[in-house]
C-alpha cells in the first residue's frame, strides 16, 4: 500500500516535471509596446504585440492596413495583411500575432479585445494590462 | 413582473433545498426533490418566456438579447452567458437529482441525498446571492443595462433596444445546441460523486455496491460530454473558419479533462467489480471527475484565461473556488473514513493479465488529464510568478498528449480478449500472424500514396490492426440476444476511436494550404480541380450583414460568408466554403475583400469525414448501455 503510494506520487511528479518543462519551452508571450524595447527577438520569431490604435492613425495601402498602436509610452507602427474585424477602430485594445522588425510590426493575425461589455464611449482607463486579462 | 416572479422562485427554491438538507423524513424527500425540479422546470420557461416577449426590464435578457435576435438563437440566449448558464446548470441539477433518487437512492441512509441537495444550495445560491439571471435593470446604459438590482418589487427601468447575444453565438445552429450536451455531461458527474461519497459514508457502501452505482452514473455523463466535445469541434470547423477543429484552448481542455477521467473510471471501475481491485484508485477518480468540472467552470467563467470563449468577470470564481474547496473537504473526509476499507484492495497479480492492462489504460489516461490540466493552468501559474502574460503553443500538446493517445490506441488492440492471467504474446501473434501481417502491408500501401513520416506508418498500421481485430471478433462472436452488453458497446467505442485516429492522423500529416488573390468572375486551380469564383453579394438581415461569395467547381456551388454583426461589440466571422469528399475537404475562407478583388486562403484538409464518422460511432455505441440504466 505504502509502497504503491510512493510509486504514484513519484510518477505524478514526473509528470508534472516533464509537463511543466516543455510547457515552458513552448510559451508564446504577449508583449506591451514598451518592453519591445527591453527585448532582444530576431526579425524572424514571431510574438504577439498588444497595445491600443492611435486616433487618426489608420489608412490602407492596397491590401495592408496601416496604423500605429500604444500602450501610453511607446509607439509602434503596424502593417496588417489581413482580414480586418468590423469592431477594429481608434483607441480600441488589438492582440497582433506577427513578427518585428525595426520598429515595425508586420502582422497578420488581430484579435480585438471580445468580451460580452461593451467598452464605454467616454473612453475607460485604456491599459493593456486590464485588457488582455 | 418576470424579474420579481424569477426572485422570488429562486429563494423558494433555495429554501426548500435547504429544508431538504435537514429534512429526516423519507416521505418529505421525495416530495421536496419533486417540488425542486418543478421550480426548475418553472424558472427555465420563465426566463424563456421573457426573452421571446423581449422584457429588457430583466437586466440579463436586455444584455444577451436584443429584438432582432432570430427565435432559436433568442431560445439558447438563456445559455449565452453566465447567469443565464447557472439557471440550465440548475435545471440539469434538478433533473439528476430526481432520477438519481428514483433509481439509485442509497436505501439505508440519506447522506447521498444530503450531499446532493447541498451541492445544488451551491449553484442556486450563487443565483440568490450573487447574481440572479431574473435581476431587475436598475440603470440603463447606452444599450442594454449597466446596473441591476437582485431584490424584487423595486423600481424598474426598461431598455428599447437590446444588446444582442455574442455573434459567435448566433452564427450557426450547432453553437445553440452544443453548450447544453456539455452541460449535461458536466452536471452528471455529480451522480457518480455523490454515490460514492453517500454510500461509502455509510457502512453499507462498502460493499462494491458504491462503484456499480458510480460507474452506472457515469454513462450519462460520458455519452454527452462525446456528443459535445464533438458538436463544439465541428462548430469550430464549420464557423470559425480557421480551418481547425481543436485549438487546446483552455475551455476545449477543461471539457477534455473530465472525459478523459471519466473514460478511466469506466475502465477501472470494470477491474474493482470483477477483481476487487484498485479500489481507493476508483475513489479518487470519481472526486477528481466531479472537481474537475467545477474547475472547468471556474476556468471559463471566471475569466481568469485570455480565450476565445471569453466570458464577462464576475465574482463567480472567488464563489466556485469556495465550493471547490467545500466538496474536496466532503471527498477527503469520507475517504479518510474509509481506509480500512481501502485497504482491503486486492494487489494487482498479473501485470500483462486483464487487470495489468487495465491499469495501464488507467495510467496513460490519467496522464494525459494531468498534462492537459498543467497545460490548462501553466500560463496562470507563470503570470503569477513573474507578472507577464503568456499563452501556451499547441506544439506543448502535440508532443506529450499525442504519444499518449497513440500508446492508448496500442493497448486497445489487447482489449479484444484478455485473460485474467497474463497474456502470452507469442502465442498472440501466432494467432494473428495473417492479420498483422496484412494489416503491415496495408499500411505500407498507404504510405507509398501519401507523403510518409514515422508517426504517420506507426498510427496507420495501429488503427488498421485495431480495426480489422475488431470485425474479425465482431463475426466470430457475436451472438445476438445473449451478449454481454458492456463489453460490446466497449469494443464498438473502440472501433470508432480507431477510424478516428486514422482520420485525425491523415489531417495532421496530410492537409495543407495556400492563398489565392483573385478578382471577381476568375478561376483558381488547387488540387486538381478548377473553382471559379463569381461576384460577392451583400446582404442586410436584421442582425447582420452578410458579405457571400459563391465559389463553384464542376459540381457544386458552395458560399464563404463574412458575418458583420450589428448592435454588438464583436468582430466579423468568417465562415468557409466547403466542397467535401470522404477522402479530403476543399475548406475556402475569404481573408481580405476589397472592391471585386478577393484574398482567399484555400486548404486541402484530410481525413475530416472519417474523423466525424470515427466519433459518431464511439458517441452511439453508449446508447445500449443506457438501456441497464436501471437499478
Amino acid at each position: 500500500m505504502k509502497k504503491n503510494f510512493i510509486i504514484v506520487l513519484l510518477g505524478i511528479g514526473l509528470i508534472v516535471y516533464a509537463s511543466t518543462i516543455i510547457a515552458s519551452r513552448n510559451t508564446i508571450y504577449y508583449y506591451t509596446t514598451s518592453e519591445t524595447l527591453e527585448i532582444n527577438i530576431s526579425d524572424s520569431e514571431r510574438i504577439k504585440l498588444g497595445g491600443f490604435v492611435v486616433e487618426d492613425s489608420i489608412s490602407k495601402d492596397g491590401g495592408f492596413t496601416i496604423f500605429t498602436i500604444t500602450d501610453g509610452n511607446k509607439d509602434i507602427e503596424i502593417i496588417f495583411d489581413g482580414f480586418v474585424p468590423d469592431l477594429f477602430q481608434e483607441n480600441m485594445g488589438v492582440i497582433l500575432d506577427g513578427t518585428l522588425n525595426n520598429d515595425t510590426f508586420y502582422a497578420d493575425d488581430m484579435l480585438v479585445k471580445h468580451d460580452n461589455e461593451y467598452v464605454s464611449s467616454d473612453g475607460e482607463t485604456y491599459n493593456v494590462e486590464n485588457y488582455s486579462e | 413582473m418576470i424579474s420579481s416572479i424569477g426572485i422570488v422562485f429562486s429563494w423558494i427554491s433555495f429554501s426548500l433545498l435547504v429544508i431538504l438538507f435537514f429534512n429526516k423524513k423519507k416521505y418529505y424527500t421525495e416530495i421536496l426533490v419533486r417540488i425542486n425540479l418543478f421550480i426548475q422546470v418553472f424558472l427555465f420557461c420563465l426566463l424563456e418566456v421573457g426573452l421571446f416577449l423581449n422584457d429588457f426590464s430583466v437586466s440579463y435578457i436586455a444584455n444577451y438579447s436584443a429584438k432582432s435576435t432570430p427565435p432559436l438563437y433568442k431560445f439558447a440566449s438563456l445559455w449565452g452567458s453566465l447567469d443565464g448558464s447557472i439557471l440550465l446548470w440548475n435545471l440539469c441539477l434538478s433533473l439528476f437529482m430526481y432520477l438519481y433518487l428514483k433509481l439509485y437512492k442509497n436505501t439505508s441512509s440519506d447522506l447521498d441525498i444530503k450531499i446532493f441537495s447541498l451541492i445544488m444550495i451551491f449553484f442556486v445560491g450563487y443565483t440568490v446571492f450573487s447574481s440572479s439571471p431574473f435581476a431587475g435593470c436598475i440603470e440603463l446604459a447606452a444599450i442594454g443595462c449597466s446596473n441591476s438590482t437582485i431584490l424584487p418589487f423595486q423600481e424598474l427601468v426598461t431598455s428599447s433596444i437590446g444588446r444582442g447575444p455574442n455573434p459567435l453565438l448566433q452564427n450557426h445552429p450547432l453553437m445553440a445546441i452544443h453548450p447544453p450536451m456539455l452541460y449535461v455531461g458536466y452536471v452528471g458527474m455529480t451522480m457518480p460523486f455523490v454515490a460514492a461519497t453517500g454510500r461509502l459514508y455509510s457502512k453499507q457502501g462498502r460493499s462494491n455496491d458504491w462503484v456499480e452505482v458510480a460507474e452506472k452514473t457515469t454513462y450519462i455523463p460520458w455519452l454527452f460530454l462525446t456528443i459535445g466535445i464533438t458538436l463544439g469541434a465541428a462548430w469550430s470547423y464549420e464557423v470559425l473558419g480557421w480551418g481547425g477543429y481543436w485549438a487546446w484552448d483552455p475551455v476545449e481542455n477543461v471539457s477534455f479533462i473530465p472525459w478523459l477521467l471519466a473514460t478511466a473510471f469506466l475502465h477501472s471501475a470494470k477491474i474493482q467489480k470483477s477483481q476487487n481491485t484498485l479500489l481507493n484508485w476508483n475513489y479518487i477518480l470519481v472526486g477528481l471527475m466531479f472537481l474537475s468540472t467545477i474547475f472547468g467552470t471556474f476556468i471559463t467563467r471566471s475569466g481568469v484565461l485570455i480565450s476565445v470563449h471569453a466570458f464577462s468577470n464576475g465574482n463567480i470564481g472567488t464563489y466556485l473556488l469556495f465550493g471547490m474547496l467545500l466538496f474536496s473537504l466532503i471527498f477527503i473526509v469520507i475517504g479518510s473514513k474509509n481506509i480500512d476499507y481501502f485497504s482491503k484492495s486486492k494487489k494487482i497479480d498479473n501485470w500483462f493479465g486483464k487487470s495489468g492492462f487495465f491499469v495501464y489504460n488507467n495510467i496513460f489516461l490519467f496522464s494525459a488529464a494531468l498534462v492537459v490540466f498543467i497545460g490548462t493552468i501553466f500560463p496562470l501559474i507563470y503570470e503569477t510568478l513573474y507578472d507577464r502574460q503568456i499563452t501556451i503553443g499547441r506544439s506543448y500538446y502535440d508532443i506529450i498528449v499525442g504519444p499518449l493517445l497513440l500508446i492508448l490506441l496500442g493497448l486497445m488492440i489487447f482489449s479484444i480478449k484478455l485473460p485474467i492471467k497474463n497474456l502470452n504474446f507469442k502465442k498472440w501473434t501466432d494467432e494473428n500472424n495473417n492479420l498483422i501481417n496484412s494489416s503491415l502491408i496495408l499500411s505500407v500501401f498507404i504510405l507509398l500514396y501519401l507523403n510518409n513520416s514515422y508517426v504517420l506508418v506507426v498510427t496507420v498500421a495501429i488503427s488498421v490492426l485495431l480495426i480489422v481485430l475488431t470485425f474479425k471478433n465482431f463475426y466470430k462472436n457475436f451472438r445476438g440476444q445473449k451478449t454481454n452488453i458492456t463489453y460490446w458497446t466497449g469494443q464498438i467505442a473502440h472501433l470508432g476511436i480507431a477510424i478516428f485516429s486514422l482520420g485525425i492522423i491523415l489531417n495532421v500529416s496530410q492537409s495543407y494550404s495556400t492563398e489565392k488573390e483573385i478578382n471577381s468572375f476568375e478561376e483558381f486551380s488547387f488540387n486538381n480541380q478548377t473553382y471559379f469564383v463569381y461576384d460577392s453579394i451583400e446582404e442586410s438581415l436584421p442582425e447582420k450583414n452578410v458579405i457571400k461569395l459563391p465559389i463553384s467547381n464542376q459540381s457544386t456551388t458552395k458560399f464563404t460568408s463574412l458575418n458583420i454583426f450589428k448592435n454588438s461589440s464583436q468582430q466579423a466571422i468568417s465562415s468557409p466554403a466547403v466542397f467535401r469528399t470522404f477522402l479530403n475537404d476543399i475548406y475556402i475562407t475569404v481573408k481580405f475583400i476589397d472592391e471585386n478583388s478577393y484574398k482567399l486562403i484555400v486548404r486541402n484538409n484530410y481525413g475530416i469525414f472519417i474523423m466525424w464518422i470515427g466519433l459518431f460511432i464511439s458517441s452511439i455505441s453508449f446508447l445500449p448501455r443506457l438501456k441497464k440504466y436501471e437499478k
